[in-house]
């Protein structure tokens, strides 16, 4: 490796007969066979996800991650999981906040991208105190990237 | 032995050199696309099985370069196929590195989005790293290129790679699509015909550079046809292949891919053209 000096040049008559291979120092060897470790990882991992994503459907799932007060309003934390194959653009979430059958208030977030098999974070602000009402999440659409 | 153990000990320090050389060369040549907000976004939504195709012949890509210009003087293939997976395993941690200092790499990121990312920018960082030594190593003039600059393939396999490099870092944008939507056929013929003419000078400025080549005393039409068209036709082809594998072609009539390719070689066919001189 490097600019070999005289003493680790090659020369014709250095040419390795076959299984011999002293003139590789074991650094270069170690390192290889981190690369090939990772190459084949790689290529494992992507055929996998090749396979999985056959279907190539867009599946979210919504949840709370948590809610807190920020002095009058409140903040409402969401976590889509997208569990498909196939990613999806402008992704809209809308929420109620309802008691009993009266909506007390909405809000609605779109999420620009979420990928197959990811998840994305996005906030919801309310008045109300979503704790002391039913906070309804729905997923309403999405668009092919 | 003690001398052996020494002379070992010397080669494992040059060796550990090579690699620093070939990091700068990884992270130098790949920050212009690790810093391009589509080569983020993009993984994520081309089709795995393409990507795995790309880095799947990427590999035997990388031990012709390495055979050509590697940083190390390689005289056996396992030598170039070690080198290349060297190159491989620094273009990944170096992309990895630097996505991670630039904010995109989160934590909790899944597989998908990080073996995406890191994998593709891989690609272009490998060849930054095998280049490292060709650019910056302390190569006397005759170990500088293998193979001989006498050898056709030799020459068309260079020109392959400045063509696939300059591809690579202009395929993944948007402005490709752009570009071709708005020229329109008349003025995309026109850069087609540009691209050739322009090709051709760097083509002849490059032949009668440098050392004698068994060319240069060759009429025009037959350096023209050589290497010019030849040329064209491999960049026009690693340009479709790159298009393809980005899911930039997708959905497209056959005349406006082809548009879009036409766009995407002007960059590449300089590219294939200049290699011979910078490389």
């Amino acid at each position: 490796m490097g600019s070999p000096g005289a003493a680790t040049r090659p020369r014709k008559q250095d040419r390795p007969r076959a299984g011999e291979a002293s003139s590789v120092p074991l650094a270069e060897w170690v390192a290889a066979a981190f690369g090939a470790v990772v190459m084949l990882a790689t290529l494992a991992c992507l055929l996998w996800l090749a396979f999985t994503e056959r279907d190539g459907r867009v599946d979210p799932l919504v949840h709370v991650v948590s809610i807190e007060r920020q002095g009058e309003r409140h903040h409402v934390k969401l976590r889509v999981d997208n569990r498909g194959g196939a990613a999806a653009a402008g992704l809209r979430v809308q929420a109620q906040l309802r008691r009993g059958e009266a909506v007390v208030e909405e809000a609605e977030v779109e999420f620009d991208h979420v990928p197959a098999h990811a998840h994305r974070t996005a906030g919801l602000f309310f008045r109300s105190d979503p704790r002391q009402a039913a906070l309804e999440l729905s997923v309403s659409s999405y668009r092919q990237p | 032995m003690e001398h052996r153990i020494a002379l070992d000990r010397r080669a494992n320090l040059q060796f550990a050199q090579g690699l620093m050389r070939a990091f700068a060369g990884a992270v130098i040549f790949g920050l212009p696309i690790l810093m391009t907000q589509e080569m983020w976004s993009l993984p994520l939504d081309m089709s795995p099985l393409r990507l795995a195709l790309l880095i799947a012949l990427f590999f035997p890509f990388l031990v012709a370069l390495s055979w050509h210009v590697g940083f190390e003087e390689t005289f056996s293939l396992t030598d170039d196929a070690l080198d290349a997976l060297v190159a491989f395993l620094v273009g990944f941690v170096a992309s990895g590195v630097v996505l991670l200092l630039l904010g995109q790499l989160e934590p909790d990121e899944g597989l998908r989005e990080f073996l995406g990312k890191v994998s593709l920018q891989a690609v272009p960082a490998g060849i930054g790293a095998l280049l490292a030594q060709s650019q910056f190593g302390q190569v006397d003039a005759e170990a500088r290129m293998r193979g001989g600059r006498e050898e056709y393939f030799s020459e068309l396999f260079i020109m392959a790679v400045g063509a696939l490099f300059l591809a690579f870092n202009v395929a993944p944008t948007e402005e490709v699509l752009i570009i071709s939507q708005r020229l329109g056929g008349a003025l995309t013929l026109l850069l087609a015909l540009i691209t050739l003419l322009t090709m051709h000078a760097l083509v002849y400025g490059a032949a009668f550079r440098g050392q004698p080549l068994d060319h240069v005393h060759a009429p025009w039409w037959s350096v023209f046809a050589r290497f010019t068209v030849v040329g064209y036709a491999i960049s026009i082809l690693l340009c479709a292949f790159l298009l393809w594998t980005f899911g930039r072609l997708d959905g497209m009539p056959l005349p406006v891919a082809m548009a879009a390719v036409v766009v995407l070689a002007f960059p590449a066919a300089l590219g294939a053209a200049s290699a011979r001189l910078v490389l």
